[in-house]
């Protein structure tokens, strides 16, 4: 049996296509965003002197990286009502990426501030700066600098990993995807065309990205 | 029959538009120690690499013992041989590197045994035997059982040298063995590399060492520029220095080889 | 709350254990099928030349630029509709581990690729000079230097493959969290059966990391010394 191949058909869902693609950039971004507040601050806590601070953080992320995404996903949607927190379905996926993310993001500012030359923070307490808080001007701008590439990377995989958001029934990509592919067996075009467009989305990210690190560079 | 032990004729080079060297034409008999030098660019190391084929050349013949090497050509006709058919022809060549290139993962004993089972076909006492023997005329029998990152770098390079003479070769390449190492060790490497010498070994030794190639060559080739310039005695190329070209490159090495200004 | 969930637990421990049962198998045949294709890939990507390589970059930037999810449903979708055609029934879990072998297959190739490029080239020249075939070479001296280097991500790689897992219940395999799905759905509760799953893919993890970690001190000795 021959399979006739009905492009035009699948093109006619583009607009839904890139609303889908927007979502998961937006869902990745606000996820980032309270993942890196989460992983920077138990960076600290990792690098502390305080023994119980650094467990806490070792803890977190032992715990978040080993469990899957999904299971995070159901734990939050599905299972925190019971506890009374109640979420709409983006806010409790954003959640739980974050947290996710949240994890891996602790490793790369851990590793962003172990890579700051001792002497440097030992010159800043040099010319009488005053409290760790303005220490922070002069060890965050040299951190944020080393960890972009590996902030990049962890940014295009959340952005992959919000696919996942469509198995709460959020309207992204994966899930569009899904739906036109039920609707109109176009099996072929559909996960062709969706996956092309993952794949220029997220070469278009990273070249951007790269970019970025390239300004950040030449001061 | 008067045939040399190794007959290069006419061996030439390119990469792409680039000529690496041609007109290459060199007899070296059973026992003779050759020295090459000549600046870098001159072509002398991928010359050597073209005699145990670990480079492609483009133009004319290599006979090792009678066998040529690398490709069979009949008439006009060129063609290179199966890679399993050069790999069993580099058994009767050795090389020793610039860059030793031991394996690290590995010991001393089983970097030198490590081609005599897995190429030759030893068995592991045999191997084992031979090796101990080269290691110990090398003069590192103790560190049988050290790894290359134990050892300096003047005791890494005679472990090569062992690896590749284990092998029991027609002939050994040197290729600028010592340039790598730190002065103060140069001069075991040298040392080894003259008693093979004075054993009869048949060698040709790249090299930028021009004393020890004064004293140890019977033969001694001067490329530059992708030619053999000059071929002649240590007495001619180094105390003679016939030739303008090589007259200008002995100078840059300032090393006045008789002791007595010419 | 508490001695209830314990009971159902309890209850439902075949279901349970069946559910860890596919969960680790399909995991075990994918980390099987993309090792053996990943590192085979990942020496052609290293040695192979322009043109034999090709087909094999592209293989791995396409994964590495689609989720995980959707290569699931792809192939399950892809297969199933063709199967229907010849009324076969594809079992979800063989689309499932499939789409977790072709992911995971190009990130242990790229693993491969980047431990044997930082083997230095000259050695590969030592024992082609002492007349060792490029699969010699390969055998004893390469992939054994390689194999120290590519152990951790490797071990990372597995326990992306268990929790890529997960996706398989959204094909409607019977892993262990479309069990727990069914529990829940059983016992009209949600919050302690995923924090259950959650403990269980967490020991299975923790497990696999440790012998890992093991596996790698015992390798890197040589290299180390």
């Amino acid at each position: 049996m021959a399979y006739i191949f009905n492009f035009s058909l699948v093109f006619s869902y583009f607009p839904e296509f890139f609303a889908g693609l927007g979502l998961g950039i937006w869902l990745a971004v606000s996820s980032l965003f309270f993942g890196m507040i989460i992983g920077l601050a138990l960076a600290y806590c990792a690098v502390s002197k305080n023994r119980p601070l650094r467990m806490f953080a070792s803890g977190y992320v032992m715990l978040l990286r080993n469990i899957p995404l999904l299971v995070i996903t159901f734990f939050c949607y599905f299972g925190l009502p019971d506890w009374g927190l109640m979420l709409n379905k983006h806010a409790s996926f954003i959640f739980a990426l974050s947290l996710y993310s949240g994890a891996y993001l602790t490793e790369v500012f851990r590793a962003g501030l172990l890579a700051i030359p001792v002497g440097i923070i030992e010159a800043g307490a040099a010319i009488g700066l005053r409290r760790f808080q303005i220490l922070l001007y002069i060890q965050m701008p040299i951190m944020f600098k080393n960890v972009l590439p590996a902030l990049s990377n962890n940014f295009i995989s959340l952005f992959k990993d919000t696919s996942l958001a469509s198995s709460i029934a959020v309207a992204e990509l994966t899930y569009l995807a899904r739906k036109v592919n039920t609707i109109t067996f176009r099996v072929i075009e559909v996960w062709l065309i969706v996956g092309a467009m993952y794949v220029v989305a997220c070469y278009l990210i990273a070249f951007f990205l790269r970019r970025v690190e390239r300004r950040f560079r030449i001061q | 029959m008067s045939d040399s032990l190794l007959q290069i004729r006419g061996l030439g080079k390119w990469f792409g538009p680039h000529k690496v060297f041609s007109g290459v034409n060199l007899d070296i008999d059973q026992g003779e120690v050759v020295t090459i030098i000549g600046s870098s660019g001159s072509g002398k190391t991928t010359l050597l690499r073209c005699i145990n084929l670990l480079e492609t050349f483009q133009e004319g013949t290599i006979h090792l013992n009678g066998e040529e090497l690398g490709y069979t050509t009949s008439g006009y006709h060129r063609r290179r041989l199966s890679e399993a058919h050069i790999a069993n022809q580099r058994i009767h060549t050795g090389m020793v590197f610039q860059q030793f290139n031991l394996f690290p993962h590995m010991t001393v004993m089983k970097n030198v045994t490590l081609g005599l089972v897995k190429v030759k076909g030893m068995d592991r006492q045999s191997a084992e035997a031979e090796a101990k023997k080269w290691l110990t005329r090398v003069g590192l029998a103790e560190k049988i059982n050290s790894y290359p990152s134990q050892l300096s770098g003047g005791q890494q390079q005679r472990v090569a040298i062992a690896r590749a003479i284990a092998m029991n070769p027609l002939i050994m390449l040197f290729d600028e063995a010592t340039s790598a190492l730190d002065p103060e060790l140069v001069g075991e490497v040298l040392n080894v590399i003259k008693e093979l010498a004075r054993d009869g070994t048949t060698m040709i030794v790249v090299t930028h060492e021009m004393r020890f190639a004064y004293e140890l060559s019977d033969k001694t080739v001067f490329m530059d520029d992708g030619k053999i310039a000059r071929v002649g005695t240590p007495k001619e190329i180094f105390i003679e220095k016939d030739h303008p070209r090589l007259r200008e490159f002995l100078a840059t090495f300032n090393a006045d080889i008789a002791g007595s200004s010419a | 709350m508490g001695a209830g969930f314990i009971e159902n637990i309890l209850r439902s421990q075949n279901a349970i254990l069946a559910g860890i049962s596919n969960t680790l198998s399909a995991s075990l045949l994918a980390i099987a099928i993309s090792t053996i294709f990943g590192i085979l890939f990942g020496i052609i990507l290293t040695y192979g030349n322009k043109y034999v390589k090709l087909p094999f970059r592209l293989y791995v930037d396409i994964i590495r630029g689609i989720p995980a999810l959707l290569i699931v449903f792809a192939v399950y979708y892809y297969v199933d509709f063709w199967l229907r055609a010849w009324n076969v029934n594809l079992p979800p879990f063989t689309a499932g581990f499939i789409a977790l072998s072709l992911n995971a297959g190009a990130h242990v190739a790229e693993n491969t690729r980047g431990a044997l490029e930082t083997i230095s080239r000259g050695q590969i020249d030592a024992g082609r000079a002492i007349g060792m075939k490029f699969r010699q070479i390969l055998l004893y001296i390469l992939l054994p230097q390689a194999f120290v280097r590519m152990l951790p991500p490797w071990i990372n790689i597995m326990t992306e493959i268990i929790k890529g897992s997960t996706l398989l219940s959204l094909i409607g395999v019977a892993e262990l969290m479309l069990t727990t799905q069914q529990l829940i759905a059983r016992y009209n509760d949600a919050l302690q059966y995923y924090a259950f799953a959650g403990f269980v893919y967490f020991l299975i993890n923790i497990t696999v990391e440790q012998i890992g970690r093991f596996a790698e001190k015992k390798m890197s000795r040589g290299l180390n010394a």
